[in-house]
């Protein structure tokens, strides 16, 4: 089967193919997610080959569960998700969880400042130790949603909530995130 | 400027303003004030703090790589049957925590799993924490945190193919749920984190051993039913109205229904 017919498939039909043993169907899904599962991961580790690797790891692991995956109305996608949190957790067991946005992003956003002849518009090291403050949920949807860019849509299936909770939560989060950066959060 | 003051603040409106301040157009009207300085402080997060996209070396070479790992992936895996000094290895680092107090240990069990070395420490831990919170409201935090928990232990047991404690995770789940629900004043949206757990608890389903997907139904039961008699609290209802036997299932909440 050719590359155009299986990126013209569903994710259901490309699971199906691929529990068959059809192992281009998976390498299609794979394509198919590896950016938004990367860029994910990435947004949680500072060194890039750690996150291309877990990537891989994840789509490893999601492969190794294909036979007793079945369809239960959330996307392929949201179960990847799980997938790279789990990792992550083990990725940082016993060491303290990187920040992506520390350093690298405060000196980019330097670099750009400057560029621009403007100042920086956030402190980015209180960003980064605010958000570690925030509530696990918290930060998940403002890195789905914000950071990531992703529709409500997209988050709230990646979160397991409804389009409603995520934006309700998507409020919360920035609030408590930006009285933490301003300090006034006491 | 009056009447926008007056607007009230809406996740609603923000969701929308955050998607228009993106694609590079103004908020939007109907947006209150501090919802647009919400919406503007999410575009600046956005534009510094997105990740880069994938090395287009990676790109191209990592499918095919993966492939190959795939291909010589053998599927057996070796079943490992706990050794006696394993069996006690919980004891024994709790003996070590006592003598030395160490608070690494504590730390670094906080990931730790049913069946793994540091579990007991992380639960005795736990049980310090709930035994040293007075505050109702704060004990009540921490039910909802511990709640959490149990379900992250629940997920990486099915996501790292341990069924084999599924079983103990999902009492323990319960367990905390059960002392959620007992507990008098209730933090703002713990109904929200069950209905949370549900719907987490059908993602990961989707690929747990058959062996295991009852009793993550069981789980999965005991969030729908713990998210009803929190609503009902919330309302005021008595819970004792909402005993498990008297409660109807609702349907999980589908990823792309609105609220």
């Amino acid at each position: 089967m050719s590359e155009t017919d299986l990126s013209a498939r569903s994710d259901a039909q490309l699971l199906a193919m691929a529990k068959a043993g059809e192992r281009h169907a998976f390498g299609e899904l794979y394509s198919r997610y590896l950016t938004p599962i990367y860029r994910y991961l990435r947004s949680r580790m500072l060194d890039p080959r750690d996150a291309e690797d877990l990537t891989e790891t994840v789509f490893l692991r999601a492969y190794r569960a294909l036979p007793r995956y079945q369809d239960r109305g959330w996307p392929f996608s949201a179960f990847l998700y799980q997938i790279a949190r789990r990792l992550l957790v083990d990725h940082f067991r016993g060491r303290r969880p990187e920040v992506a946005w520390s350093e690298a992003h405060a000196q980019a956003d330097d670099a750009q400042a400057l560029e621009h002849g403007v100042e920086r518009t956030l402190d980015w090291e209180a960003v980064s130790a605010a958000m570690t403050r925030l509530p696990d949920e918290h930060q998940e949807v403002i890195r789905l949603r914000v950071i990531l860019g992703f529709s409500t849509r997209e988050a709230a299936a990646w979160l397991g909530r409804t389009e409603g909770a995520t934006r309700v939560l998507l409020h919360r989060a920035l609030r408590s995130l930006r009285r933490s950066v301003r300090g006034d959060d006491g | 400027m009056m009447a926008d003051e007056l607007l009230p603040t809406s996740p609603d409106s923000l969701d929308r303003a955050i998607d228009r301040i993106l694609a590079g157009d103004e908020p939007g009207p109907g947006v209150s004030p501090e919802d647009a300085v919400l919406a503007d402080f999410a575009v600046d997060l956005n534009r510094a703090l997105a990740p880069e996209l994938p090395r287009a070396a990676f790109v191209a070479a990592s499918p095919a790589r993966l492939l190959r790992r795939i291909a010589g992936e053998s599927g057996a895996r070796s079943s490992v049957r706990p050794s006696p000094l394993r069996r006690l290895a919980p004891a024994l680092v709790l003996v070590l925590l006592l003598v030395f107090g160490s608070a690494g240990v504590v730390s670094a069990s906080a990931t730790a799993l049913p069946g793994d070395t540091l579990y007991g420490v992380k639960r005795t831990w736990e049980a310090v924490r709930i035994h040293t919170t007075v505050r109702a409201q704060s004990r009540a935090t921490l039910l909802v945190v511990l709640a959490d928990e149990r379900l992250e232990e629940l997920v990486g047991l099915i996501v790292e193919g341990r069924s084999e404690g599924v079983a103990y995770a999902v009492s323990q789940y319960q367990a905390a749920v059960d002392a959620l629900l007992a507990e008098e004043e209730l933090p703002e949206g713990a109904a929200e984190h069950l209905s949370h757990h549900s719907a987490v608890l059908m993602q990961v389903q989707a690929a747990a051993p058959p062996e295991a997907v009852g009793a993550i139904e069981t789980a999965s039961g005991t969030s729908s039913h713990g998210q009803q008699v929190l609503e009902a609290k919330e309302q005021g209802i008595s819970p004792s109205e909402l005993a498990p036997g008297q409660v109807k299932k609702t349907e999980q909440a589908a990823p792309d229904t609105d609220e």
